[in-house]
């Protein structure tokens, strides 16, 4: 019975990782129907760049206000100067130009940090809670709050904002939403700022966990773009309940099955799942109509 | 005419190259020339580098102190970038265009294996650098290669030693899915008997996961007394973590994969009391004096830190020691590729190197035993020496 309550807990942990990676993704895909490969670079980002402020003894605070303000630079820099240039291109271009942005940003960082992994200090002390007979570290709590907190801000943004309403629109039929007076040139730019930060925030948030690296923003990019996937494409719940179940099954399958085959057993059922509902577990089943 | 003109000029070309190539062949002194190919770049550069560093520094001292009973020692120094088709161009750059008389290196298991087969199919003695026994196994076809580093083997042997003295016979095993962690599960599980060790719980995972609570919580529930980590950064260093958060208390041993300050840089309080097999050069401060290796270390330590900034570790140590094997042949008068083989093969007895003591056999082209290797432990935030 502990046993179950620690792999539920972990598998919670893990997934709320995933979920927090995969919300990023989400906001620009359901503006620009661009799937950003690039996301993962900029929760990596997220990191690296807390760890090296904090490295100067910048307060704790502030180094998170500076990564987060540095990363929307970049995410804006990329969709200025990627994205734009190359409008009118087809999806899947566009969303190869974001897999180059990301060999680039991890080339950068590798030549920055250099290879080896680093250790970023928790937002708070981090002595572990017990909870019934398992443990969970105050961070891991970070981070599932922070993620509650984005989906709901998301939610706010997108369905009660005039700018969640452009957003929608833009998604939709930018022509039409061009039409209304939206600039759907703004709300690309817009998605990429606001999924950047996204990426920073959950990036600063899981650092203390999992040590980052260069070449950490890969395996979470992947992680991350299966759970939008699972969860539907477009949808931010849908992300949250991607990440959650797919964690919950790598625990449960390193528990009770096997630890070797944790990552076939959890991906076996991503797939099972997509089969019954192509379009994923939360995404309707007419992609374009915009809307988180 | 035109034409006449410019063949003319080529042929001028030619015979003037031709005749400088000669003059320089017969104007030379005798020299010994070895090659040697580490990975001063790409992803194996913390290994490549000190091991650079480390020949050209102990040639250039031969040289001043004489050079090999008289001769100086040429060194031809080649980088192959950790890549395998760089490794394998400057194999055969350096066997066919420099003729040297024996290659080092180099740092990496793949390019190491890409370079045995050159050497072997032209003849010319290979001492490397990479941890695979592969490179020396099966011995009849490596009888052309060495290597200096310790074979996983090894360390696994140590490991289980060391779990002897402590009285545990059961243990678990959390090993890394990559070729390390393999490797290492695989001798653990095939020398346990040897030792009355039982393996009761096998997990792994993935080198990129960020969390092994599930396998930790596994491994609780089981019989085992102690548990085996094998994997480098940052893995191993999660688990610490990990064992830290769930407040299991069993000893954690780790591989020589990290044996390094990030190690203990990333797992923080929760690396304190885990024990680790190691080369010697990890900690030199901390061997004692009457150790067999204590005055090859010393010397080779202190000049290094002197001329580089950073310390030689481990990997420096493998490329000392490729150096002086080969140039130990030489100074008995093996001086020619097929000599200088044979005397790898059979007169290195007793030879005290900085990682070990070597004794080469037509059966073992390593020549360490576990003596090569100590247990260390994390205290305080550093690596220190256990005493056994």
């Amino acid at each position: 019975m502990g046993d179950l309550l620690q792999f539920l807990v972990t598998g919670i942990t893990i997934g709320s990782i995933y979920a927090i990676v995969a919300l990023g993704l989400v906001t620009i895909y359901s503006v620009t129907k661009v799937i950003n490969l690039a996301q993962g670079e900029f929760v990596m980002l997220g990191g690296m760049l807390m760890f090296t402020f904090l490295n100067f003894n910048i307060p704790y605070w502030f180094a998170i206000l500076f990564t987060l303000v540095l990363i929307i630079i970049v995410g804006w820099m990329m969709e200025l100067t990627l994205i734009r240039p190359a409008k009118g291109a087809n999806p899947i271009s566009l969303i190869i130009l974001t897999l180059g942005a990301s060999l680039f940003i991890r080339g950068i960082a590798s030549m920055i940090w250099g290879k080896d992994s680093v250790r970023v200090e928790p937002f708070t002390a981090n002595d572990p809670i017990n909870i019934a007979g398992a443990a969970i570290t105050p961070q891991s709590i970070w981070v599932i709050l922070l993620m509650v907190l984005i989906v709901f801000g998301l939610y706010i943004l997108i369905d009660k904002t005039i700018i969640g309403k452009g957003f929608q629109a833009s998604s939709a039929n930018p022509n039409a939403a061009r039409l209304m007076g939206i600039s759907p040139k703004k709300m690309s730019s817009f998605s990429f700022v606001l999924s950047a930060g996204l990426g920073a925030l959950a990036g600063m948030a899981i650092a203390p966990i999992m040590f980052p690296a260069y070449d950490t923003g890969l395996m979470l990019g992947v992680k991350g773009l299966s759970v939008a996937i699972l969860g539907g494409l477009g949808s931010a719940p849908g992300a949250v309940l991607g990440g959650l179940i797919l964690g919950l099954i790598e625990s449960l399958g390193a528990g009770y099955v096997s630890s070797g085959f944790k990552d076939a057993i959890a991906f076996g059922f991503v797939l099972l799942i997509l089969f019954i509902r192509p379009s994923g577990l939360l995404g309707e089943k007419s992609v374009g109509k915009g809307g988180l | 005419m035109k034409k006449w003109l410019i063949i003319l000029v080529i042929l001028s070309i030619g015979v003037f190259l031709t005749a400088c190539g000669k003059e320089e062949a017969s104007g030379d002194e005798p020299v010994y020339k070895i090659g040697a190919i580490y990975s001063s770049t790409g992803h194996n550069s913390p290994l490549g580098e000190p091991q650079s560093n480390a020949t050209q520094m102990l040639v250039d001292e031969i040289n001043d102190n004489g050079g090999i009973n008289g001769t100086p020692l040429e060194i031809v120094l080649a980088d192959d970038e950790s890549s395998q088709e760089k490794a394998t161009q400057e194999m055969n750059r350096l066997i066919n265009d420099e003729n040297v008389l024996a290659v080092l290196g180099t740092s990496g298991t793949g390019e190491s294996m890409a370079m045995k087969g050159i050497a072997t199919q032209n003849e010319v003695p290979m001492v490397a650098a990479a941890a695979s026994a592969q490179l020396v196994e099966p011995v009849e076809d490596s009888h052309w290669v060495f290597k200096t580093p310790q074979s996983d083997v090894l360390a696994v042997e140590k490991v289980y030693t060391y779990l002897q003295s402590e009285g545990i016979t059961k243990v678990a095993t959390l090993t890394d899915s990559n070729a390390f962690g393999e490797t290492g599960l695989e001798q653990l599980e095939e020398v346990q008997g040897n030792y009355d060790i039982e393996i009761v719980a096998k997990e792994v995972y993935n080198t990129e996961d960020t969390d092994m609570s599930s396998q930790l919580t596994k491994i609780d529930s089981s019989e085992a007394e102690a548990l085996i980590v094998w994997g480098t950064n940052p893995g191993p260093a999660n688990i610490a973590v990990n064992m830290q958060v769930l407040g299991m208390d069993i000893p954690y041993i780790g591989s020589h994969g990290i044996a390094n300050q990030t190690f203990i840089d990333l797992a923080g309080d929760a690396a304190e009391g885990i024990v680790i097999p190691t080369g010697r050069l990890l900690f030199p401060d901390e061997i004692p004096e009457d150790d067999a290796n204590y005055e090859a270390l010393d010397s080779f330590y202190t000049n290094y830190t002197e001329q580089f900034d950073g310390e030689p570790g481990n990997f420096g140590s493998y490329g000392h020691d490729n150096l002086m094997l080969v140039v130990e042949a030489l100074e008995n008068g093996a001086t020619d590729r097929e000599s200088i083989r044979d005397y790898l093969e059979n007169e290195i007895n007793d030879w005290v190197g900085t990682t070990g003591t070597f004794n080469m056999s037509p059966e073992d082209h390593n020549g360490l035993d576990i003596d090569s290797l100590v247990m260390a432990e994390v205290k305080e935030g550093e690596w220190v020496l256990l005493e056994d």
